[in-house]
């Protein structure tokens, strides 16, 4: 039998000492004078407001434009690994989703807010876990500060500086970062203006409607007969995952975690006359939305509401890890396919919604002058 | 590098107590950490025969299937743990009442008392490595023998039919 190792210090590894680094720095922030303890005096003073998270596409409730100050919005998180259907075939993979979901929850606040996460990593999960936010600053995005063992908790607070909308996602660190993105552990912030989105020309913009578009490529091994492997636990599949990542291949690139989650009896719903509001996030993987049908009238295509949005889109483009805001008033009744418009994702590998809007058609818009019939002439 | 070195390991191992073509049967193992801010200095009690409750264990290991036919039997590790290095080591048991001998000193099963049919040693975080071995029907040990590591509840049971 071979030497046994005994445990390495902690401190040794690479994560170790991004963790050290992490935890010296918010050491300092704690003694340290003017800036930081101007902060801590406001912070304690700070209106605190708990948000209910739901299920995604949905969005929490929230005020477009803010109402009084900032505030300290708290937010729960707890982390389960669980067997979740990605496709009408029955495939299976163990996601690790934030509050039971993949995507994880959408949290809203406003540009000024605090956003005060309470992380719990179920007992009877197997793994590490963590969260990067991209809308906060500094310790790796809250990453080096939030990373909990199975039975653990702990609170990060961050202030959104930022404004748009923005992906977090797990990292516990090495290849465990993408096993972890690529096995459902991300979700989206929108962090408002106080006086609520513009057009680019000062003019206030208003949705009646906003979802929420998590979009997740999957990676799954398969057998010698090449239909999808299960597997009995979370974590059985790591060396097999990452084989078929290391392709760079998805096998499946659905929204909210399933192909047809967002079609047929649960289409996205919207009137004419509306204007939706879709946030579209990946984490991963650069994405192309496009509204069959309709345009995208504003785009913040790389997520900052700080910038002019583009008009009149016909796609936009997403950014792997990041996520992008378009609206759209609706003019048409009828069914839209809301897709990635690499239409090898949409239509093979998943990628694709539905918007089921009612409504008055409008001839002037559109009309089929004749049905189809044999050519003459 | 270093995953190279481990691989490497096992692939030998495998080559030595794998006998001929015949059907393998692949059990998952899975290495689970949970152990945060505990002192692992002293035994924690949560050793096999030891009758603890074993969900206050803050190392597992989980295998999948849990019962297997006799013959070869390649067991697929893969170390979850995000900064431990851990080890499985394979051994007959009577069955799992037994308890084994323990070096209290260095906090790890006494391995001179108890006989050895084979081990996947150092498997780093986030790594896996695999063993064969040619099972006779009867209850096998999984157990890493890291300092601490056992009584932490870091063992599981397979039984061979």
């Amino acid at each position: 039998m071979s030497t046994l190792k005994t445990l390495i210090s902690p401190l040794l590894t690479r994560r170790g000492l991004l963790a050290a680094t992490a935890v010296t720095a918010a050491a300092t922030l704690g003694a340290a004078p003017s800036v930081a303890d101007e902060a801590k005096i406001d912070i304690s003073k700070l209106p605190r407001v708990k948000q209910k998270m739901v299920t995604p596409p949905f969005l929490p409730e929230h005020e477009q434009v803010a109402t009084g100050g900032p505030k300290i919005v708290e937010v729960t998180f707890t982390i389960e690994e669980k067997r979740i259907v990605i496709d009408n075939d029955g495939t299976e993979i163990w996601a690790f989703a934030y509050e039971g979901s993949v995507p994880g929850p959408m949290i809203v606040v406003h540009e000024g807010d605090y956003v005060e996460l309470t992380l719990k990593n179920l007992a009877t999960n197997a793994m590490e876990h963590n969260i990067d936010f991209h809308a906060s600053t500094g310790a790796l995005g809250g990453g080096a500060l939030t990373k909990i063992l199975p039975g653990e908790q702990t609170v990060l607070r961050w202030k959104a500086v930022k404004q748009g909308v923005f992906v977090y996602h797990c990292a516990p660190g090495d290849v465990m970062i993408p096993y972890h993105v690529v096995h459902g552990m991300n979700g989206a912030v929108m962090v408002l203006p106080r006086d609520g989105i513009k057009d680019g020309k000062g003019n206030s913009l208003k949705y009646d409607r906003a979802y929420y578009i998590g979009e997740q490529d999957f990676y799954i091994p398969r057998d010698d007969i090449g239909s999808y492997k299960k597997y009995e636990t979370a974590g059985e599949d790591l060396a097999e995952s990452l084989d078929v990542m290391r392709r760079l291949i998805p096998t499946h690139v659905v929204f909210n975690g399933k192909a047809g989650a967002l079609t047929g009896e649960n289409a996205l719903k919207a009137k004419v006359g509306e204007s939706v509001l879709f946030i579209h996030a990946q984490a991963n993987r650069d994405s192309r939305p496009h509204l069959i049908g309709g345009h995208g009238d504003f785009v913040w295509e790389t997520g900052s509401f700080a910038d002019v949005p583009a008009t009149g889109l016909e796609t936009w483009f997403i950014r792997g890890g990041s996520a992008g805001a378009m609206m759209y008033k609706f003019r048409q009744p009828g069914i839209y396919a809301y897709v990635n418009h690499n239409l090898i994702e949409a239509v093979m590998l998943g990628a694709t919604a539905h918007v089921k809007v009612d409504g008055e058609w409008n001839d002037d818009l559109m009309m089929q002058v004749r049905k189809a019939e044999p050519i003459t002439g | 590098m270093k995953l190279g070195k481990h691989m490497g390991k096992a692939i030998v191992f495998t080559a030595l107590m794998a006998t001929a073509a015949q059907a393998e049967t692949v059990v998952k193992v899975t290495l689970i950490d949970k152990v945060g801010i505990a002192d692992l200095s002293k035994s924690m009690g949560l050793g096999m025969g030891m009758k603890a409750d074993m969900k206050m264990a803050k190392m597992g290991i989980n295998i999948n299937p849990k019962a297997v036919p006799h013959g070869n039997v390649k067991f697929n590790v893969t170390n979850l743990a995000s900064n431990l290095v851990h080890e499985v080591i394979i051994s007959r048991i009577t069955d799992e009442n037994q308890l084994l001998p323990y070096d209290q000193s260095r906090n790890r099963v006494d391995a001179e008392g108890i006989q050895t049919l084979g081990s996947v040693a150092e498997i780093d975080p986030s790594k896996s490595a695999s063993l064969t071995l040619e099972l006779k029907p009867g209850k096998y040990l999984l157990y890493c023998n890291v300092a601490g590591h056992y009584m932490a509840g870091m063992w599981t049971v397979i039984e061979v039919q």
